[in-house]
């Protein structure tokens, strides 16, 4: 069984990401960990926002109303850029489980991170009038 | 003749309560290699500086260390490409994941034990029939298994592997390479039981495709390749095809 508790540290402890020399693949995985835990945290409070419907339409309407702050406006368009990120990355893993892309995957990654970029600027662009 | 700031971490487990780094200054020139650098250390400055070194042309596996942070073969990384042309610091530290028996020397043992454990030889069942003269396997797949033969079992991927890092059973990139080798080899009847034993929690599934190992493995393994192929085989033989 894995035991976190009894890990064998490098010599230098906290450096098992190396931050002298972290590459490409590195920050892949940081990133998708990342996002991930943001879209986990996000998914909970969405669900929370969209279950108001199910008490009622005052407070439902009350709670779009909250979201529609522009502050939220421009977190979803974060949002949208982290989502992209998160399934291209995705995509790029399932794609190495298959055998796929596996000496391309700095270039897959760059991909990723340049369309999450784009789309998050898309965003931003489409929303404007809202912010 | 140029002159390197280097920077050792040692660590004498009987006598330090925590690993320290030491200054030296060596000279050096275009072809200097790091492994020089320890030698010259050890030869004209501190002889208590403790390393594994042997072949010195990249075949033994016994001289890598972490250079600045990264996995390097130090007989075969020379001075100058690590400290760049403005000549920085050359910082040498032992191999993480593995516990440090002294200065840059560590235990190899858990690492060996993995590789071990995967059974890392041909295995034939007893109802195989022995060819009259020679196996044959085609140039295409020689070739192809050659890459993951050249293993020199140096321990870099298995230091630089973050997963190794905080997961005490993973089996780690060396030993997962030499598994894919083997079940790929068609003078092998032990590929189900193979694929079962890093089939779990503590293999395969393990990589998150950081791709650290191949980064630095000195010799072109790209265990994570072999990673991701043990695992598409594996799902075939699950899902019953292949």
């Amino acid at each position: 069984m894995a035991s976190i508790a009894r890990r064998r540290p490098p010599s230098v402890p906290g450096t098992h990401f190396r931050p002298g020399a972290i590459e490409t693949g590195t920050v892949a995985f940081i990133f998708h960990r990342i996002t991930g835990v943001f879209l986990t945290i996000y998914l909970m409070t969405h669900l929370v926002v969209i279950g108001q419907s199910v008490r009622s339409k005052e407070a439902f309407n009350a709670a779009l109303h909250f979201v529609g702050q522009p502050v939220f406006v421009f977190l979803d368009a974060g949002l949208a850029g982290i989502v992209t990120y998160h399934a291209l990355n995705g995509l790029r893993i399932v794609g190495f489980d298959l055998g796929w892309g596996i000496r391309r995957q700095k270039l897959l990654f760059w991909i990723a991170v340049v369309l999450a970029v784009a789309v998050f600027l898309a965003s931003l662009i489409a929303a404007h009038e809202l912010l | 003749m140029a002159q390197v700031q280097v920077k050792v971490l040692r660590y004498d487990p009987q006598r330090d309560a925590e690993p320290h780094h030491q200054d030296f200054t060596v000279e050096y020139v275009t072809a200097t290699t790091i492994l020089d650098t320890l030698v010259a250390i050890k030869e004209f400055q501190d002889g208590s500086l403790t390393f594994r070194r042997s072949c010195r042309q990249g075949i033994c596996g016994s001289c890598p260390m972490r250079v600045n942070d990264r996995e390097r073969l130090t007989c075969m990384t020379r001075v100058a490409e690590v400290i760049g042309d403005n000549g920085g610091e050359l910082r040498i530290e032992p191999l993480a994941n593995l516990p440090v028996l002294k200065d840059l020397a560590v235990d190899l043992k858990p690492f060996f034990d993995k590789y071990r454990a995967i059974s890392p030889h041909i295995i034939h069942a007893a109802t195989r029939e022995l060819p009259e003269k020679e196996f044959r396997m085609s140039d295409e797949r020689t070739t192809h298994l050659q890459q993951f033969g050249a293993c020199i079992q140096c321990g870099a991927c298995y230091s630089s592997c973050p997963i190794v890092a905080t997961d005490d059973d993973y089996l780690g990139p060396a030993a997962l390479a030499k598994a894919y080798r083997f079940a790929n080899d068609p003078r092998d009847d032990g590929r189900t039981e193979r694929l079962n034993l890093v089939g779990d929690e503590a293999g395969i599934w393990r990589c998150h495709t950081i791709f650290n190992c191949t980064e630095v493995c000195p010799k072109g393994v790209e265990p994570t390749y072999a990673i991701q192929q043990l695992k598409r085989m594996n799902v075939r033989k699950r899902l019953g095809f292949g």
